[in-house]
């Protein structure tokens, strides 16, 4: 009778975790659109967080849709680590203002995330966002208020292919190197032509 | 006989009560496998610009304001010459920093197509004036 209800009570438990399911990897890259090397390096990415020893999750492409995204800044508890490759809802200038990420068929806007609640899951996080002008406002206040630890982020517009591959080396000189975030961008620009063209946020 | 039933009994459901415990503890441990890592410390609270804050705080968009800017932008050139091309949502937020005029924004073409990118332009509602408008190429930029 006992076993009995201890088996009972544990499936209950199983399916309550299953239903209320919410993300809990340790570190997300998202690519929504599958263009330069976009979704090689998200790969690189989260196989540089592995190696580091995260559990990681990755949104590609038709994945990356903004609920999806958004669920993880909300409800991933558990988040240290988040990379994006894509495009950003920018004037074709450099420095020209931010106002949004493109997920996947969708923006999420400045006043978006300003107003997201909960960010469990961006808060306190290490965040690199690889778009062009991504450090420029209003985007990147609407970021800096969700309570990032620290902050990557385009100041012109970013070419393809060298810009990922930045974003790639960065994350290996930061979370497998043990350099510091200024240290680890300005080395992994060194490596790609890509000096000046990002801005950081914190150390 | 009795007794010793009777006592094997509380036996095993000491050691069922000791297996569920571990369980509870072993799940909430598997479910919340880092959370414990995710600190403040060394945490700076960042402040944010004067000129974020007004446009943070600037009032709702409303619908006519957006019909009125739609209609506006779709007389302009650049919108017409992608007007053939798939387009999706248009983005209608207050351009930065705040000065009541909007921003306008909607993708157009494909990533498997010639053309691809943003079509984008700042429009004074009021004075139906188009301040600034481009195209941001997404094939060539992120």
């Amino acid at each position: 009778m006992f076993f009995k209800s201890l088996i009972g009570f544990t499936l209950l438990l199983l399916l309550c975790s299953v239903a209320g399911a919410v993300p809990t990897a340790s570190s997300m890259a998202s690519a929504p659109q599958n263009q330069g090397n976009a979704v090689a390096d998200t790969n690189t990415i989260i196989s540089h967080w592995q190696a580091a020893g995260y559990t990681r999750a990755s949104l590609i492409t038709s994945a990356a849709t903004k609920a999806a995204v958004l669920d993880y800044w909300q409800n991933d508890n558990s988040l240290l680590r988040y990379n994006n490759i894509g495009h950003a809802d920018t004037p074709n200038t450099n420095g020209a203002p931010a106002y949004g990420l493109n997920f996947y068929n969708q923006e999420v806007t400045a006043t978006e995330i300003t107003n997201l609640n909960p960010y469990d899951g961006i808060k306190y996080s290490h965040v690199f966002i690889n778009s062009c002008n991504s450090f420029e406002n209003p985007l990147h206040d609407a970021i800096l208020s969700k309570s990032v630890f620290n902050y990557v982020g385009g100041v012109v517009l970013l070419p393809m292919y060298n810009s990922e591959d930045t974003a790639a080396d960065f994350w290996h000189n930061y979370s497998n190197l043990g350099q510091s975030f200024p240290t680890a961008l300005a080395n992994a620009e060194a490596g790609h032509g890509t000096t000046g063209m990002y801005g950081v946020y914190g150390s | 006989m009795g007794i010793l039933l009777c006592s094997m009994e509380n036996a095993m459901k000491k050691i069922g009560f000791i297996l569920a415990t571990f369980l509870l503890i072993g799940m909430i441990v598997v479910l919340q496998p880092v959370s414990a890592l995710k600190t403040d410390k060394g945490f700076i609270q960042y402040t944010p610009s004067k000129e974020f804050i007004d446009y943070i705080n600037a009032p709702v968009i409303t619908p006519d304001q957006k019909d009125v800017a739609q209609k506006i932008v779709e007389g302009s050139a650049i919108f017409q010459e992608y007007a053939s091309s798939p387009r999706g949502e248009t983005t209608c937020v207050w351009a930065y920093p705040y000065t009541r005029t909007l921003h306008l924004s909607a993708v157009v073409g494909s990533p498997g197509s010639d053309s691809y990118g943003l079509i984008w332009f700042d429009v004074d509602p009021r004075s139906g004036a188009i301040q600034k408008e481009g195209f941001s190429n997404w094939m060539k930029y992120w």
